[in-house]
Formats: C-alpha cells, sequence, structure tokens
C-alpha cells in the first residue's frame, strides 16, 4: 500500500532522512520508534508533504505521490495525527471534524454527519463536549479530536506522530485501545513514538531509527524479545554499545 | 461651533465605515498570510476610479459600471497575489520581503490609474433609490444612507460566510494554523489568493460607495490604507465589528479636527490618535479574532 524507497530529507544542510525504505501494507500497523533526532517526525512530515523529500520516491496505492501537493494526499486517503495534537483551538469541537472531511466537499451533507455522529460514538466524550472550542478540551480530548478529525477525511493510511506526548499512560491506553479497533476493523496505520515497549506491543512490524537512518526493522514480537538489545543501542547511540 | 456637532458625528460615521471596511480587508489578508496589506487603499482607489471611467468615459449604465468596475478592482486584487505574492509564498521568502513589494504594488497601481485614467478628481452620480433621512438637525444624504447599508450587509454576509459555510471556516482554519490546514486537505495557497480576492471585493465596494459623496483620484489609496490600517490596529486585527468601530473612532476624529483644528490635519489626526491607543493598549483595543500561532518549523 505504501512503499517509500531510500527517501532523503534535510532542513538547509542538516540531513534529517539519510535514505530510508519503508514499507506499509494493506491494513497493517506499523511502528517506528527510535531517540529524539532519528527523524521520526521527518518521515511523517515527508508523507503528508509537510516538507518536501530532497531524493527517493513515495508509493501510495501504485502512484507515485513524491511530489504530489499537500492536500491532495488527503483525498488520496493519507491523514495524519500531528504531534502534539494541534487542535483548531478557537474552533469548535464539530468545527474541527468537519474541517477533517474538507476533502470531500462534494458529499452529500447527511454522509457527513453520519461520519460525525460515528466519531462521537468512537470516543463519547466528545459528544459532551460537542459545541466547546477545542482550546478547552483536556489533552487526551484533544487527542481523540485530533484522531477524530483526522478520521472524517475517511483515510486508508493513518499517520500518528508521537500519540502518546503529554497523556497519562491510562489515557493513552484508553487511545490505543480505539487505534487498535480502527486497525482491526481495517484501517493501516504508521506509528511513530518514542515509547519502544507500547510500540513494540501494539504494532505487527516496527522500524528502528536512528540519526535518520533504519537501524532495525522486523516484526515487533521479535523485536521485542530477541532484537530490544539492538532498540536500546539505538537509543543510547552507537557509542554505547555494550560489550 | 457646536451646531456643526451632529453633522461633523454622520460625517465621520459615513467616512469612518469606509475605513473600516478597509481595516476588514486588511485583517482577512493578514489572517491568511500574516501580512499587511500594503496595497489596501488602492483597492478602494480602483474601485472608484475604474467605476468612474466605465461611466463616464465609457457611458455604461451607472450599475454596470459599477458591476466593471469592481470586477476590474477584484481580478487586479486576484494579480497581486499571483504575481507578487506566490511567487515569494512558494520559496520561502521573510515578512518584510512581502511588504516591500507591496509597498511596490501600492505605487505603481496609482501611477497605473493616473496614466490610464486621468489625473482629475473623477466621481458619478449617487445612486438613488434611497431617500434621505432627516436626524434632528442634521440630513443624511441618500448616498450617504447607501454607505451605511451597504457596510452593514457586508459585515452581515462576512459574518456568515465565516461563520456558517465550510470554505469560510477553511479560510479561518487557515488564519489560525496555516499548517494545521494544509494537514487538514485545504490548499492554503488558494485560501490566500481568496483573501487578497476578497480584500479587493471589499476595496472596491468601500471605492463604489464613497466616491459619490465627493469623488476620487489616484493619490487617494496611500490615505485609505493608512486610516484602515489605523482601524484595524484599534480594532483587533481580523476582528469585524472591531474593525468598524476602529474606523468610525478614526473616522470621527478626523471630522471633528477638520471643524475644530484644521482640514489638513486629517491623517496626521489618525497618526496622532492611534500613537495615543497605542501608547496606552499596545495589543490594540479589541482582540485580534485569532492570536496567530506562529509556526515552530
Amino acid at each position: 500500500m505504501l512503499e517509500i524507497k531510500d527517501l532523503k530529507i534535510s532542513y538547509g544542510r542538516i540531513e534529517a532522512l539519510k535514505g530510508v525504505s519503508i514499507r506499509v501494507d494493506r491494513g497493517e500497523f506499523v511502528g517506528v520508534i527510535g531517540s529524539n533526532g532519528a527523524g521520526k517526525t521527518s518521515l511523517l512530515m515527508a508523507l503528508s508533504g509537510a516538507v518536501r523529500a530532497k531524493g527517493g520516491s513515495i508509493n501510495f496505492d501504485g502512484e507515485d505521490i513524491t511530489h504530489l501537493p499537500q492536500h491532495l494526499r488527503v483525498a488520496r486517503g493519507i491523514a495524519i495525527v500531528p504531534e502534539g495534537r494541534q487542535v483548531l483551538g478557537p474552533l469548535t469541537v464539530m468545527e474541527n471534524l468537519e474541517l477533517g472531511a474538507y476533502q470531500r466537499r462534494g458529499t452529500p451533507r447527511a454522509l457527513i454527519a453520519r461520519d460525525e455522529e460515528m466519531i462521537l460514538d468512537l470516543f463519547p466524550i466528545l459528544r459532551q463536549r460537542a459545541r466547546q472550542l477545542a482550546a478547552t478540551l483536556s489533552g487526551g480530548e484533544q487527542q481523540m479530536l485530533a484522531i477524530g478529525r483526522a478520521l472524517m477525511s475517511r483515510p486508508r493510511l493513518l499517520l500518528l506522530d508521537e500519540p502518546s506526548f503529554g497523556l497519562a499512560p491510562i489515557i493513552f491506553g484508553e487511545i490505543l485501545a480505539t487505534l487498535r479497533r480502527l486497525h482491526a476493523e481495517g484501517l493501516a496505520c504508521l506509528m511513530v513514538e518514542q515509547d519502544a515497549h507500547v510500540t513494540l506491543e501494539s504494532t505487527s512490524r516496527s522500524y528502528v531509527f536512528r540519526t535518520g537512518q533504519v537501524a532495525t526493522e522486523g516484526s515487533s514480537a521479535e523485536l521485542r524479545q530477541g532484537g530490544l538489545v539492538l532498540v536500546e543501542e539505538s537509543y543510547l547511540g552507537s557509542a554505547g554499545t555494550p560489550s | 461651533m457646536m451646531d456643526l456637532l451632529p453633522v461633523l458625528l454622520v460625517n465621520g460615521i459615513v467616512f469612518g465605515a469606509i475605513y473600516g471596511i478597509n481595516a476588514i480587508g486588511l485583517g482577512i489578508v493578514y489572517n491568511t498570510t500574516g501580512i499587511i496589506n500594503f496595497a489596501q487603499g488602492e483597492f478602494v482607489m480602483l474601485g472608484g476610479m475604474t467605476t468612474a471611467y466605465f461611466y463616464g468615459e465609457a457611458g455604461f449604465p451607472l450599475a454596470l459600471a459599477i458591476v466593471g468596475g469592481v470586477v476590474v478592482t477584484v481580478i487586479i486584487g486576484l494579480l497581486t497575489e499571483r504575481i507578487v505574492i506566490r511567487p515569494l509564498w512558494r520559496r520561502g521568502a521573510k515578512d518584510w520581503t512581502y511588504i516591500f513589494m507591496l509597498f511596490a504594488v501600492a505605487t505603481v497601481l496609482p501611477n497605473l490609474a493616473m496614466l490610464c485614467i486621468g489625473r482629475d478628481p473623477l466621481t458619478f452620480p449617487s445612486f438613488g433609490g434611497l431617500p434621505s433621512l432627516q436626524l434632528g438637525s442634521v440630513t443624511l444624504s441618500s448616498q450617504a444612507l447607501w454607505v451605511l447599508v451597504v457596510t452593514v450587509l457586508m459585515v452581515v454576509a462576512l459574518q456568515g460566510f465565516f461563520g456558517r459555510t465550510l470554505l469560510g471556516k477553511a479560510m479561518k482554519a487557515t488564519a489560525i494554523n496555516r499548517r494545521v490546514a494544509a494537514w487538514l486537505g485545504i490548499n492554503v495557497e488558494k485560501m490566500v489568493a481568496m483573501s487578497f480576492g476578497l480584500a479587493a471585493l471589499l476595496g472596491a465596494i468601500g471605492g463604489v460607495i464613497f466616491t459619490p459623496l465627493i469623488s476620487t483620484q489616484f493619490d487617494i489609496g496611500v490615505s485609505m490604507t493608512l486610516n484602515g490600517f489605523a482601524a484595524a490596529i484599534i480594532g483587533g486585527m481580523g476582528n469585524i465589528r472591531g474593525a468598524i468601530v476602529g474606523g468610525l473612532v478614526i473616522g470621527i476624529l478626523q471630522s471633528l479636527s477638520t471643524a475644530f483644528i484644521s482640514s489638513v490635519y486629517g491623517d496626521a489626526v489618525t497618526y496622532a490618535v492611534l500613537f495615543v491607543l497605542l501608547v496606552i493598549w499596545p495589543a490594540g483595543i479589541f482582540r485580534p479574532l485569532i492570536e496567530l500561532q506562529h509556526e515552530e518549523i
């Protein structure tokens, strides 16, 4: 479904991604872990089109989208839940959801309303907050809204950037359970996380990033058992290789 | 002298409405781009001048001349975005480069208007259709009433647009956070183009309704920009109602100053008022509609 080959990203002279290749199959839940500055967020920036690729290619459902304008990627079925949630604070919860469906403006209002209902069923707390400004929500509620807003575009691939950021573990656990449910219903997810343990428990396959490159990849179960040494190594950096 | 007061107030309100419309136009562009459009007043000038041209030179009926003038001005507004703003935007230019380029536009457009239409003051008849109102000792002319009615209608229409339509909300989302708007699939460049088109539309309508009151000329744009800017600062950038209130404050103070001080100090009064207000309330009196969250990357 998603095939990234030798992707390179740089900010000025700083290389954030030095050629990474990643694959997400239909309906798969894939994780990307690594320490700060390993290039995880840059990967999602390039995928969502917020940052231009300096090299390599991104292929989505058989189409080369490496240079596709950002707004059209949403139309193709790629939605992002950005780091730090980034809800539109001065707008209401419902307006945030409505704007999530912006690329579906041709769709009859009744269908959009049905999807809004679906999101409010998925996160019942949002129903109570429907008319409130998004800025007044708690961190966990904002994360739910950010996910709901992304789902409103009816994506086939959901990109999640650091969804645990700033959330109490219990709240994040609930959100993760919802994500697993969505995944079970066929939604492919690519989750970027610093929390390796949670990621390896939730995903089927994972990539470990280190300084802009893929250090290790494999099934999350294997990485959890045998490869955890390698995972930890990539967090500590190569200098700290245990003997 | 005090007998004059009601007349001066009404005059100030009518001109203040035009400044308020300009302030709204400035606020719309500022919200989507973070840029102060120093060419905003030129749209007022162009709206009046091109309508006067279509009416006087080309001999169009007034209604058609007005439509023509507004359309031409909106096209010029869109071209300004396309030719001046977008290439810089795509290359990630700094804010001050836009300001410089818009100053260039504010210099070129009056010169073009002077060359193509002429350097003399121009006007066209008032629209008619509305009565003149007698308010105590003051007469509100039919055209002055047009100014107030059209201003109110524009405010209502804009609030409906931003509050109820998906497109309006998308523009608002762009104003709140461009990066997030883009992630939602909103074409940010299109929103920027639309904001220039909308600003030109507002300016053109402002120019068309105010010209029959006195006249217009190729060089009124700078003063219109200044007064609109002052109104926007008082009213809170992007705050539609605040913009109108700010416009009225400036309009009334100018009108009073022409009577009680001297008629030559119009814009100087604006600067003085703005200076005093900003020293007292550095952030403006009204809150901006949206406090721009500056992007971190």
